[in-house]
């Protein structure tokens, strides 16, 4: 039992009790009143101080009384509380799992009404947020400290939603307002933010100095409290101090089963781009084999139905079994459903592997479409398909069937004409330096989606913006587009200093449309430029060698490039597959445009970018329908014509509006221009929605741990009911006159 | 109990005793357990033979009698001589003793002023069956009186007399003179009555009934004079007189108690045990004096100062023997 105000009843008890037992010895103001004798009074009075049992404590009880009731007062005064011995520390971080699987409805205990795994933890999380110890109400005048407590939610991203403090309506609040993500989990970011949060330890040297050592924290120890379904892919790289406690809360039920669309892809054929193939990758993180009907939508017309049989999960090792169905499979059996606890044991220590399938759809739709990808329980059976709907739909939008149109102006690349021979384009147009200069000159525009510039740059011209580059697209090779010389204004974003000598290419930007899935590790540059790069210019450099820029992205109004400074027939990139690899992604980004929608669909978490046609205003961006927590989004546009929003954390078809032109693929509604995002969880991992016991830390394995939080027991409540029944007491026994 | 709040002072006979209950008294004489002889004729028989109506015995006649008191008949019946005998006629001796101390001026009613009709009542009887009457106040002088001097065995005697005294009443017109004189006593101051029961004592003429009215609380003790009285051949009737409000204290509280004659205090707190222990006392102590009574021939009567005086003399003192 510790006392939380102690140092102010301990005061008070000093002046009190003296004043109490001074005001006892002061002698009774009597009332005087004139008798025919008291010889008998004296007499009486005589006897019943000789014959009254204890007389000594009767004589005393009221100030006996009065003490208890003054020592019961001070005592509440001195706010006792009962430890509970719940926790340890004084500073606590709560982090809240709020991924997509918290979405999973498992049934209560004690309600028939299936329960979303977020309140669920929003409840024990308030309950731990209660038990917490308080300041106490003389907190100010004690200098007293209650528990603390930071709110961290996250799902593969973390924000501080409070931080610490002992206010519990804030934490309560900022537990209630922690929403529902579709996003998978990592606990990583949040660690992080716990320990940039928590006081960092100081360690000081013999000789006085100071240093603050990361990755430790000072101060009182912290309580991690971690409430999630322990889902977390990158768990075992959490690595908590080995002062602080790290509390794993599950949530959720073991046993819970799940069938869910873990992947999906929208391609045309190569051959034949009208026809649309959607494959479809599906999981059965259930422990009994599972029937399941996979319904193709699109464009809100029912496309096709087909069935599907998913294997049961397995223990590992047991992969044989583990195969992929595939389609068409044989009708269900019927009544075959969400599976029954009592059908298999999973073991949930050992995760299991789950069974997958896959299904693929084939449409015939030139156009640009989305397409609604949902699975349903089979036909005939009732109820829904599995507690964990998130991951039941999806949508992918699919690009038109059509190709782009490139030209190629050269003196002649067996490398480069080789490369492009083998990609699906529409149309291949080669032209020499001179017919292009000639048409350049003529003020002519190529009907061309993208230009390759190899070793040639176009003649400047008063189209020709800052960069010397005409509007359009344009893929330069083994040169460096140079502008006008300007008296006047910034100067232009790119400059060629001349040749650098041999260099490597030592970094790229991997995330970039045009150098995904592309090493360059192993190119070797014979002869690199040297390009300077203007800071705050419309260029930006993708990838460097270590002389300078390789690879430079250009926007500028209209016209967008790709500039490759150096010479690749004097490097060894046209011999590495990531030549070819570049070489489509590039056109494919340049000519993004002219393609709208290439992008299939948008993973949760990751941030959106869509470039827009020029002159686009009034952007908004409208949320999935029937996801209350988001609101419209008013965006606005980069330089290039870009917006970006994002991370994308609820799943759907997210809108983007805007007034003016649209590119292929866009729709055209009360004369706003619509294009369609479709974001979708779609990870295998989030799937499996069953809730696991424990947690494996980097450091430790953490169990759960059952039961109720217990706060500190506060006393004073008691105490003051005991003072309470004590006044009666006092009270009964002055009526009654048991004291002489 | 307490001092009486308001006090009416008797100052005629009218004021002690109404016609109605001199009415009832009228019917009703003195009597006493004992036979005293009179000095003067009366109306009471006597042990000697004496001279009236009533017939008591028969003797030989010797000579020298009177001849006039010889039964004739039985003269002629017997042939011998003899007197007839009658009765002898006698008054009785009648002192009425009122205690003055300012302790009996106390109560509702007042136990003094109660004390002043019932010792009415008495005379009134007494003198009305011609028996002499004496009436005396033993007064209560002021505690803090200077002129006290040390007795030899150390206690302090007031000089001036503790006792008043009316005697020698005789006849149905000596009622006025006994109510002016009860009707001029004053009651207060502490009353030594010891001291006040030896100076009756040493003036006592002859023998007879005494009656003394009193609460009879004397922190001297009432056992000394008590004993003087009785040892001079007083047919001694006490009448303890109580206020209700001594025998239910109607007191609350934490009180500072005073005696109302020698300013005394007693710090109380009221409560119920102390009540109940205060009236086991009284009990006790009323208890101690009828058996100190009984021990030495004395006749005890508790009354409370609330009760109707012609039903106290006229019921009460008859049972009692005092009247008939």
């Amino acid at each position: 039992m510790t006392f939380l105000a102690w140092p102010l009843a301990a005061a008070v008890a000093a002046v009190a009790i003296p004043a109490l037992i001074i005001l006892y010895l002061l002698k009774l103001r009597r009332r005087d009143l004139e008798i025919s004798t008291t010889l008998l009074w004296k007499k009486a009075v005589q006897d019943l101080q000789a014959n009254a049992p204890l007389q000594k404590l009767r004589r005393n009880i009221m100030l006996l009384l009065q003490l208890l009731v003054l020592a019961a007062l001070l005592f509440a005064l001195a706010e006792p509380v009962m430890k509970s011995g719940t926790f340890k520390g004084q500073r606590h971080v709560i982090l809240l799992d709020r991924s997509a699987s918290m979405a999973t409805l498992d049934s209560a205990l004690n309600t028939s009404a299936p329960t979303p795994r977020l309140e669920q933890m929003k409840k024990e999380a308030l309950s731990l947020v209660d038990s917490l110890r308080e300041p106490g109400l003389f907190a100010k005048a004690t200098n007293a400290t209650g528990d603390e407590a930071m709110i961290i939610a996250f799902d593969n991203a973390a924000d501080v939603r409070q931080s610490f403090t002992s206010d519990k309506q804030k934490l309560r609040a900022a537990i209630e307002g922690i929403t529902q993500s579709d996003a998978p989990t990592s606990l990583g970011e949040a660690m992080r933010l716990a320990k940039a949060h928590a006081p960092k330890r100081i360690h000081v040297d013999n000789d006085g100095s100071t240093q603050v050592i990361e990755g430790l924290s000072g101060g009182p120890e912290i309580a991690i409290h971690l409430f999630s379904d322990g889902r977390i892919p990158d768990a075992d790289q959490a690595k908590p101090a080995a002062d602080d406690s790290f509390e794993f809360h599950s949530i959720g039920s073991v046993k819970s089963g799940n069938l869910g669309i873990v992947s999906v892809r929208a391609q045309r054929a190569y051959d034949d781009p009208k026809k649309l193939n959607i494959f479809v990758g599906l999981q059965n993180s259930d422990v009994v084999e599972r029937h399941a009907d996979v319904e193709l939508t699109i464009e809100g017309s029912v496309a096709a139905i087909k069935p599907v049989v998913l294997p049961g999960a397995t223990q590992p090792g047991a992969s044989a079994a583990n195969t992929v169905a595939v389609t068409p499979a044989p009708a269900p059996a019927a009544g075959a459903g969400p599976s029954t606890p009592a059908a298999a044991e999973p073991k949930p220590e050992s995760p299991l592997n789950p069974g997958v399938g896959g299904v693929v759809f084939t449409v015939e739709r030139e156009d640009a479409l989305l397409a609604e990808v949902r699975l349903r329980p089979p036909v005939g059976s009732a109820g829904d398909l599995d507690p964990f709907p998130t991951d039941d739909r999806v949508y992918v939008q699919a690009p038109p069937a059509k190709r782009l149109r490139v030209g190629i102006v050269t003196s002649g690349s067996l490398f480069l004409s080789s490369a492009l021979a083998g990609l699906p384009l529409a149309e291949l147009r080669t032209f020499t330096p001179a017919e292009y200069k000639k048409m350049a000159e003529k003020g002519e525009s190529l009907p061309l989606d993208v230009v390759i510039l190899d070793g040639v740059l176009p003649p400047l011209s008063n189209m020709s913006n800052a960069a010397g580059l005409p509007p359009g697209r344009f893929l330069v090779l083994g040169g460096v587009p140079a502008a006008a010389p300007a008296k006047e204004g910034p100067a232009p974003p790119l400059t060629d200093k001349g040749k650098a000598g041999n260099a490597t290419i030592v970094d790229w930007q991997r995330t970039h449309p045009a150098l995904r899935n592309v090493t360059l590790d192993s190119v070797f540059i014979a002869e690199s430029r040297d390009v300077e790069v203007r800071p705050g210019s419309t260029a930006v450099t993708i990838a460097r060698t270590e002389r300078g820029p390789a690879i430079i992205e250009l926007s500028s109004g209209p016209t967008r490039a790709i500039i490759v400074p150096f010479d690749i027939s004097a490097s060894s990139w046209p011999l590495d597959v990531s030549f070819v690899v570049f070489l489509a992604s590039a056109l494919d980004y340049l000519g993004g445009d002219a393609i709208a929608g290439a992008s299939d669909f948008t993973q949760m978490g990751a941030t959106v970018s869509e470039r827009l046609p020029a002159g686009a205003t009034d952007i908004r961006l409208l949320p999935p329908p029937g996801v209350e927590d988001l609101a419209d989004t008013v965006l606005t546009p980069l330089p290039d014509g870009t917006v970006v929003f994002g991370p994308v954390r609820r799943a759907g078809v997210y809108r983007l509006t805007w007034k003016g032109g649209a590119a292929p693929g866009d729709l055209q509604e009360n004369g706003r221009t619509i294009r369609r995002i479709p974001a979708n969880l779609l990870d295998p991992q989030e799937s499996v929605v069953a809730a696991t016991p424990s947690v494996e830390l980097a450091s430790r394995v953490v169990t759960s741990k059952d039961g109720t939080f217990k706060g500190d027991q506060r006393l004073w409540p008691y105490l003051l009911l005991a003072c309470a029944g004590l006044l009666m007491l006092e009270w009964f026994i002055y009526n009654r006159k048991v004291h002489i | 109990m307490l001092r009486t709040s308001t006090i009416s002072r008797p100052t005629k006979l009218e004021d002690l005793l109404s016609s109605k209950e001199i009415s009832r008294l009228d019917p009703l004489d003195l009597a006493s357990r004992r036979v005293f002889f009179g000095k003067l004729k009366g109306e009471r028989r006597s042990k000697k033979r004496g001279h009236s109506v009533e017939f008591a015995d028969h003797r030989p006649y010797v000579s020298g009698d009177d001849l006039r008191h010889i039964d004739w008949n039985i003269f002629g019946r017997l042939d011998k001589l003899f007197l007839k005998l009658f009765l002898e006629e006698e008054d009785l001796s009648l002192h009425v003793v009122l205690d003055a101390s300012a302790s009996s001026d106390c109560g509702e009613p007042n136990k003094f002023h109660f004390m002043q009709r019932c010792a009415m009542a008495l005379g009134y009887v007494g003198l009305v069956n011609l028996n002499r009457v004496a009436a005396t106040v033993m007064s209560g002088v002021d505690a803090d009186a200077p002129d006290e001097k040390p007795k030899s065995d150390g206690r302090t005697s007031p000089t001036v007399s503790p006792v008043r005294a009316l005697r020698d009443l005789r006849g149905r017109r000596r009622v006025h003179d006994l109510a002016r004189f009860l009707c001029s006593v004053r009651p207060g101051g502490v009353l030594n009555f010891r001291t006040a029961a030896e100076r009756i004592a040493l003036s006592r003429r002859g023998k007879g009934v005494m009656v003394i009215f009193s609460d009879f609380f004397f922190k001297d003790g009432y056992e000394d004079g008590l004993r003087l009285l009785a040892g001079h051949g007083y047919d001694l009737i006490l009448v303890q007189v109580l206020s209700p409000q001594e025998l239910e204290p109607p007191i609350k509280g934490d009180l500072r108690l005073k005696d109302i004659e020698d300013s005394d205090t007693a710090e109380v707190t009221i409560s119920a045990p102390l009540l109940k222990r205060y009236q086991a006392n009284l009990a006790a102590y009323c208890q101690k004096l009828r058996e100190f009574a009984l021990r030495r021939d004395m006749a005890l009567l508790t009354v409370k100062s609330d009760t109707p005086v012609d039903s106290l003399v006229a019921d009460q003192l008859r049972r009692l023997g005092v009247l008939k």
